[in-house]
C-alpha cells in the first residue's frame, strides 16, 4: 500500500542520482589532468512542494492537502530545513468515521552525509524536526463493538460532534535524498519517524490522525514521507582549490 | 561516514515495516459493551451458587439461549434502547411440565457510548435504574412465589465489566 509507494519514489530518486552523478564522471575524464579544480559551494535557499501530498487529493476524495518545503543552507553540510503544510482527511474505514483539518509546522535541521563530485550538489541527509499542529476534529459517526451480538446488526451511531482547538508537538527523525535533476531543480524524497511529545486530546475521543504527523498508533510513534520537487535560489558562493581536500 | 544513510535507511525499513502491522483488530481482552451478569444462588444457603438449566429469549426475538447447568448467566442489553425485557425458562427439557415454568424480566437502564480504540471503535456501558431513584431497574412477572426466582439482589447498578456479578438471584 502507501510503504510500496516510498520504496518506489526511493528508487526513482536513487536513479537520479546515479544518472547525474555518471554526467559528472564522464566531464571528468574530458578535463586535462593537470588543471587546478577548484570547488565552489553555493549557498542559498531552496523551497518546493511535497507532490505526494499535492496530488493525492486528485485519486483520494478524501484527503486534501499542501505541503510546501523550504531550506537553507549555513555550512557546507548543515541546512535550516522547515515544512509547513495544511491537511483535510476524512477516513471512514475503521470502526470511527472521523475527519481531521488542520496545519503545521515542522522546523530543524539537515546534515548533508554525501560526498560530492566537484561542484554537484546532490544530497543524502539525516535530519531532525520539531512539528507542531493545530486542528480541529470530526466524529461523524462510530460503530459500538459488542463481542456477544444478541440483537442483530452493529449499530453505528450518528454523530457530527466537531472538536476545535486541538493541538500537538513532536519530534521527527529524517532521512531524505536530494538530486539536481535540472540546473537548480531538485527531486527528493524524505522518509520520517515521529515521536509524539504532547498532544490536547477531545473528551471521550482520540486524535486519530494528527495534520503533519499522519496517523497515530496506540503508542507514541508515527511515520511519514514526503516526495517533493524544489527551486534552488542562489545567494552567495564560496570558491576553494580542493587537490589536497579530496585525498584526505 | 557512508554507511551511516544506509544505516538509516535501514533503520527505517525495518520500523516501517513494524507501523504497517495492523492495530485494526479489536482485542478479545480489551473490555467493551458488557453483558448483565446474573449469579445463582440457593436461596437455602445464599453463599453458595446453585447452576441452573435455562432458556433464555429477549421478548421480540427468535433467538433463544441455551444455559446448561451453569451459575453464571450473562444477559445482552440493547445499546439502542434503555429497556430490555427478556425470559427465563427454568428446565425447559423437563419431562415434568410441572417443572417448566418461566420468569419475565424488564430490565431499565441509561446508557453511556464510551470511547475504548480505533481498533474497537466505542462501548456501551448501562446504569441500571433505582439506585436511589423512584424507577426500579428490573420489573418481573410474575411475582414470587409463583416465581421460579425467589429473590433477586442488584449488587452493582453500573454494569460496566464482566468480572463481578451485577444481579444475584436466589432460587
Amino acid at each position: 500500500m502507501r510503504i510500496s509507494g516510498f520504496y518506489g519514489s526511493l528508487l526513482f530518486v536513487l536513479c537520479f542520482l546515479t544518472a547525474s552523478a555518471q554526467k559528472t564522471e564522464q566531464k571528468e575524464a574530458d578535463k586535462p589532468t593537470d588543471s587546478v579544480t577548484i570547488k565552489e559551494r553555493r549557498y542559498g535557499l531552496r523551497i518546493g512542494v511535497d507532490l505526494y501530498r499535492l496530488t493525492r487529493g486528485l485519486y483520494d476524495k478524501d484527503y486534501k492537502g499542501l505541503e510546501l518545503v523550504a531550506d537553507y543552507r549555513i555550512s557546507p553540510s548543515y541546512y535550516i530545513a522547515a515544512e509547513i503544510g495544511n491537511e483535510n482527511k476524512t477516513d471512514d474505514k475503521d470502526r470511527i468515521d472521523y475527519t481531521t483539518k488542520g496545519s503545521y509546522i515542522k522546523a530543524g535541521f539537515d546534515y548533508n552525509t554525501y560526498q560530492n563530485w566537484l561542484n554537484m550538489e546532490n544530497i543524502i541527509n539525516v535530519g531532525a524536526r520539531y512539528g507542531f499542529s493545530t486542528f480541529s476534529q470530526t466524529r461523524n459517526s462510530y460503530k459500538i463493538y459488542n463481542p456477544n451480538p444478541y440483537f442483530g446488526e452493529e449499530q453505528i451511531v450518528p454523530s457530527g460532534d466537531k472538536f476545535d482547538g486541538l493541538t500537538a508537538g513532536w519530534i521527527e527523525l529524517v532521512a531524505g535524498l536530494k538530486a539536481e535533476v535540472l540546473h537548480n531543480i531538485f527531486v527528493g524524497f524524505s522518509v520520517r519517524i515521529n515521536y509524539l511529545i504532547s498532544q490536547t486530546e477531545p473528551q471521550n475521543f482520540a486524535n486519530l490522525y494528527i495534520p503533519g504527523f499522519n496517523r497515530t498508533y496506540e503508542g507514541k510513534f508515527g511515520a511519514g514521507f514526503n516526495y517533493t520537487v524544489s527551486y534552488f535560489i542562489p545567494l552567495y558562493k564560496t570558491k576553494k582549490p580542493i587537490e589536497k581536500e579530496g585525498k584526505k | 561516514m557512508k554507511k551511516i544513510p544506509a544505516l538509516i535507511a535501514l533503520a527505517f525499513m525495518a520500523l516501517g515495516s513494524a507501523n504497517c502491522e495492523r492495530d485494526d483488530l479489536c482485542s478479545e481482552s480489551t473490555p467493551t459493551t458488557p453483558r448483565l451478569f446474573m449469579e445463582f444462588h440457593n436461596i437455602d444457603v445464599t453463599a453458595d451458587l446453585k447452576p441452573v438449566t435455562l432458556d433464555m429469549r429477549e421478548i421480540n426475538s427468535d433467538d433463544t439461549l441455551r444455559v446448561t447447568a451453569q451459575s453464571k448467566v450473562y444477559v445482552p442489553l440493547k445499546t439502542d434502547a434503555d429497556t430490555v425485557t427478556w425470559i427465563f425458562t427454568i428446565n425447559p427439557e423437563s419431562s415434568d411440565p410441572n417443572l417448566i415454568r418461566t420468569d419475565t424480566i424488564i430490565f431499565n437502564y441509561t446508557r453511556n457510548n464510551v470511547y475504548v480504540s480505533r481498533a474497537c471503535g466505542y462501548k456501551t456501558v448501562f446504569t441500571l435504574n433505582g439506585n436511589g431513584g423512584p424507577a426500579p431497574g428490573y420489573q418481573r412477572t410474575p411475582l414470587p412465589p409463583l416465581a421460579w426466582m425467589r429473590t433477586i439482589i442488584v449488587d452493582d447498578y453500573n454494569i460496566e465489566f464482566e468480572t463481578d456479578a451485577h444481579i444475584r438471584v436466589l432460587w
